[in-house]
């Protein structure tokens, strides 16, 4: 790279990145963001400044003509102009914009942000699109004092933290002569797990496990009693006969050999190759035992996740490997 | 931007820009809008997935015939008419390739500028109005390729495009006071299509009669002072010096001033028309009917007239500029002046020519008259005096004369109609050695009772003489009058009975005699008139004056603090309209009562998380809170019971609602349980 495209290069790094601290200031990021004056903003479309030029002709024509119902009628489409600088305005302002919890995914997938839409103006809006800069547009509308829901995909290439940077909000609603923006920064990210590997067996005579023999056989355990359903528990255990008599989800219990179970080493990944295989093939691991309701533990070299059961020990262990050895508050998109 | 476009906004493109051409059919070639509508219905095939669209080949040859059409019918591009035919005919091809938004938008300026360039063409309120949907509908159609599909809860098309120009107006009224009407930058093409109407600049008999049958408006007078009597009321127009021994017409230097006032010149008259003040001015103001011709109308002298207007060497007013929209003129004239009060050599023997070989019965008569006349004004009164003695008849409808016209009508039919009395008068009167010539222009006018105006129509249209006597100059001579005294009395419906606009059954003149039709028809011309008036001939005089007395005082200071105090206003007024404080949408009772519960618990910091249904909600506030579990889980229950059973238990609502109003979240966390328990 020449000298002229490095210091060209070091200026827009440096225009971008005080124009992200101005905006920062300006549009901090928040859970919540209501959209008002400060934050909206707004300019002549492509097809506004065209409609300028309209004006301009029109103008010179009832100039040129001496004619006063031309001039009325480039007055009133020139006061339409500005007037829909408020419609346009209108159409942003006064939403209310979160995004929900962000379900995790597997590096490789898309990750799904569901943006969430609430008119606190009591007005209509309509044709609002959305979207993350890496990200495809979702369009959303709402009725006065109504909600909506917009589903926003990215894509999720690599694993960590996945922080989908500042949503933008368009609409060029009513004429299309205008577009007002917002660029809201979200504090919301997304878990990104690593990819699983393709193949992988697993380690049955494992390292450090010295205790603990596997086994896939559930039937092995015995039946002890029921308790109330809590979310993350295998539905294979759900007394669905207790159901269908009407009584409330209900878990049948089992009483669990806590000698029975799996390690999984980081150290016993060597042969996978670098950082990245050897968390896909734990990864890999992790998702196989979980399928078969085995007890395992996780030993990363800075985690260690004792053995257990059920979608709390994935999640804590894929959550484990999605942020190993990256610098805690994550990367970005 | 979107890069497509919803599908109903064809439909609506497609019908604003039908609308916006439909009025420029009334002054095109009929073939022009017969593209457009051909394109349409092409594309309506093609939304109805029933044809394909047009391949390039066809939309070239499209675009090349229609082009080439365009060339052959107007014989050049430039003008007016031409180019508004192109537009006309772009708008609809572009249908045909309407693909992306930018196909769209293109069109949809180019209706706008349609819409308005008919207001070139027409200004009569009802085309302003026809103008003004036009827009609206393309307002709508710009609207509707903003806009998702229709949907309860948001506005149509129609409805939001009516609301946005609504809102408009407060600013378009504003601009239209204040915008500083200047002159034009350059000259434009005007329009050639708009048929010339009035007289024309040459007389044969039979052309007057043929405005007599028009019930068109010629002009509108309003007088700043009493209103002369309608015997009075000769407006000039055109003076018709030269006579061919059938037609009558205007000599070369008066074309030449008519020329020389159309390229600006200050002055143009070939030799400045002298006069005696006669002291009996009147002011009054004229709004002309485009005529597509350049002469105004003036009674008698006019001592001061507007700028855009020059005096010609015959006393008549000329426009700088051909007529082809509505001219309003102010002149003060002087009703008793001497005209021309020397006579130039020059001059006289102009106005004394006759052509050889023409009329020589006539010819012979005036001269055997005038030999036993002791002076021109004993033969003037014998002639005038002839003329009512003999059987003249004064009709519309007058036979064909032969080559010696004057000598047909005086000796043999002696039907006729104003332009062969005077005609006929003029050739005696020249015959005999009195200068005299043919004027040609308006006499009398209709009274509006509502307000002091006068409408002049084209059948008011008529024909005199003026002679030139020693000491009293140019003398007014009207032979008609002499014939049929009620024409100049009382105009033309008196004078001539049935034949009065017997051809336009449906003409409003016609039945003026009906007490209904006469109010409708003068109401109706009082509002063309003030919209003319106030709109039309809004000019940079009426401007300053309007802005001086609204105002108090013209000053730019001032001017910028009204307008400003005016758009603010105005824009005041569109804030509040989308932001104000409206009414809370009605909920249901029941949701109502729950929301009125969540916002409690909110208040205490358990708010309802978004996405969060009302069951999980209650048992994430029965974990959290055990004290509150029992109270909210009954709430919730009543309210899911209510909301989504089927069977409704009578008193379910009145509980909810009773729970609901007393559910204190704060009161309870705190420990101050309410004294009556709610009995859930």
């Amino acid at each position: 790279m020449s000298f002229l495209g490095r210091a060209r290069a070091a200026l827009r790094a440096a225009v971008e990145a005080r124009w992200e601290r101005w905006l920062a200031r300006r549009v901090p990021a928040a859970r919540e963001i209501l959209l008002v004056q400060g934050n909206v903003y707004i300019m002549p479309s492509a097809a506004g400044f065209a409609f300028f030029a309209l004006l301009l002709a029109m103008l010179l024509a009832g100039i040129n003509y001496e004619n006063n119902l031309v001039f009325a009628f480039t007055f009133l489409l020139g006061g339409m102009f500005v007037v829909a600088v408020l419609h346009t305005y209108a159409n942003l302002a006064g939403l209310r914009l979160s995004v929900l919890p962000v379900r995790p995914v597997f590096a490789g997938e898309r990750a799904v942000f569901s943006v969430h839409l609430r008119d606190e103006g009591r007005r209509c809006h309509d044709n609002i699109e959305l979207w993350w800069r890496q990200g495809e547009p979702a369009e959303a509308r709402l009725v006065a004092g109504g909600e909506n829901l917009s589903a926003l995909h990215l894509p999720a290439p690599r694993r960590g933290w996945l922080r989908p940077g500042r949503l933008r909000v368009r609409s060029y609603y009513p004429l299309g002569l205008l577009r007002a923006w917002s660029w809201v920064d979200f504090d919301v990210a997304c878990l990104v797990y690593p990819r699983p590997a393709a193949v992988g067996a697993l380690p049955l005579d494992s390292g450090r496990s010295d205790q603990g023999i596997a086994t896939r056989d559930a039937g092995a355990e015995e039946f002890s009693g029921f308790r109330r359903y809590a979310p993350g528990d295998p539905l294979r255990h759900v007394a669905w006969r207790t159901l269908a008599k009407g009584q409330p989800l209900q878990i049948r219990e089992y009483l669990s050999f806590a000698d029975r179970s799996i390690w999984l080493d980081w150290e016993q990944t060597l042969w996978a190759g670098g950082t990245e295989e050897r968390l896909s093939l734990l990864c890999r691991w992790v998702l196989e035992l979980h399928q078969t309701d085995t007890e395992y533990g996780l030993v990363l070299p800075d985690t260690r996740i004792e053995p257990a059961v059920g979608d709390v020990q994935r999640d804590r262990a894929l959550a484990a490997l999605a942020v190993f050895g990256l610098p805690a508050g994550g990367n970005s998109s | 931007m979107t890069a497509q476009l919803p599908r109903r906004s064809l439909l609506w493109i497609m019908g604003a820009l039908a609308l916006v051409i439909a009025p420029h059919a009334l002054h095109m070639p009929f073939w022009v809008p017969v593209v457009p509508a051909f394109a349409f219905a092409w594309r309506l095939r093609v939304y109805q997935g029933r044809w394909p669209f047009p391949s390039l080949p066809v939309r070239a040859l499209l675009v090349f015939v229609s082009f080439a059409g365009v060339g052959l019918e107007f014989r050049t591009i430039n003008g007016l008419d031409p180019a508004v035919a192109l537009l006309v005919i772009a708008a609809g091809l572009k249908t045909l390739e309407m693909k992306d938004p930018r196909d769209y938008m293109a069109a949809v300026f180019v209706g706008f500028f349609l819409a308005s360039a008919q207001l070139l063409f027409e200004q009569e309120i009802h085309y302003a109005l026809l103008a003004l949907t036009g827009l609206t509908g393309m307002t709508a159609a710009l609207v509707a390729r903003h806009q998702r599909a229709p949907a309860p809860g948001f506005p149509t098309p129609l409805a939001l495009a009516a609301r946005l120009l609504a809102q408009s107006l407060p600013l378009m009224l504003l601009l239209f006071v204040v915008f500083p009407r200047i002159a034009p930058l350059w000259s434009l093409p005007q329009s050639k299509s708009a048929a010339r109407t009035g007289p024309s600049d040459t007389m044969a008999p039979g052309d007057i009669a043929h405005l007599g049958a028009s019930s068109a408006l010629a002009f509108r007078v309003s007088f700043a002072d009493p209103v002369p009597a309608q015997r009075e009321l000769y407006w000039r127009g055109l003076v018709l010096s030269q006579f061919d021994g059938r037609e009558w017409s205007v000599p070369g230097f008066a074309r030449m001033e008519a020329d020389l006032a159309l390229r600006g010149l200050r002055k143009v008259a070939v030799r400045e028309p002298g006069f005696l003040p006669g002291g009996n001015s009147t002011r009054y103001s004229v709004i002309l009917e485009p005529s597509n011709r350049q002469w105004a109308y003036v009674l008698g002298y006019p001592l001061s007239y507007d700028d855009t207007l020059r005096i010609g060497s015959d006393f008549r007013l000329i426009s700088t500029s051909m007529v082809t929209q509505r001219k309003g003129y102010r002149v003060s004239s002087d009703l008793a002046a001497v005209l021309e009060p020397q006579l130039h050599p020059l001059r006289r023997a102009l106005e004394l020519r006759l052509p050889d070989g023409f009329n020589p019965r006539a010819v012979a008569m005036a001269r055997d008259w005038r030999a036993a006349a002791e002076s021109d004004e004993v033969f003037i009164e014998r002639v005038l005096q002839w003329f009512r003695d003999e059987a003249f008849f004064y009709t519309l409808n007058p036979p064909l004369l032969g080559r010696d016209t004057v000598d047909d009508f005086l000796f043999g039919e002696r039907r006729g109609f104003c332009e062969h009395y005077a005609s006929a008068f003029t050739v005696l009167l020249r015959a005999a050695g009195i200068p005299a010539r043919v004027v040609v222009g308006y006499q009398g006018g209709e009274r509006n009772p509502y307000e002091n105006y006068l409408l002049v129509h084209e059948f008011d249209a008529h024909a005199w003489t003026e002679a030139w006597i020693a000491g009293r100059g140019w003398v007014r001579l009207d032979a008609t009058a002499a014939v049929a005294p009620g024409r100049v009395e009382s105009g033309l419906g008196e004078a001539i009975g049935d034949e009065f606009l017997s051809d336009s059954p449906l003409a409003f003149e016609r039945y003026r005699g009906v007490p209904l039709i006469a109010l409708i028809r003068m109401r109706w011309d009082l509002v063309t008139y003030q919209w003319a008036r106030l709109v039309l001939e809004y000019d940079t005089e009426r401007q300053a004056a309007f802005l001086t007395r609204l105002l108090g005082g013209l000053s730019p200071a001032r001017l910028v603090a009204a307008m400003l105090a005016a758009g603010g206003l105005a824009m005041l007024l569109v804030v509040l309209s989308l932001f104000g404080a409206r009414p809370r949408r009605q909920r249901e009772p029941h949701t109502a009562a729950y929301l009125r519960m969540c916002e409690r618990l909110a208040a205490a910091g358990l708010p309802r998380a978004v996405g969060e249904g009302p069951l999980a909600y209650a048992a994430r506030i029965a974990s959290a809170r055990p004290e509150l579990a029992l109270v909210v889980q009954g709430i919730t229950d009543d309210f899911v019971a209510l909301g989504y059973a089927s069977a409704t238990q009578p008193g379910l609502l009145a509980r909810l609602r009773r729970a609901s109003l007393s559910f204190r979240a704060s009161a309870w966390l705190s420990g101050n349980f309410p004294s009556g328990t709610i009995r859930l």
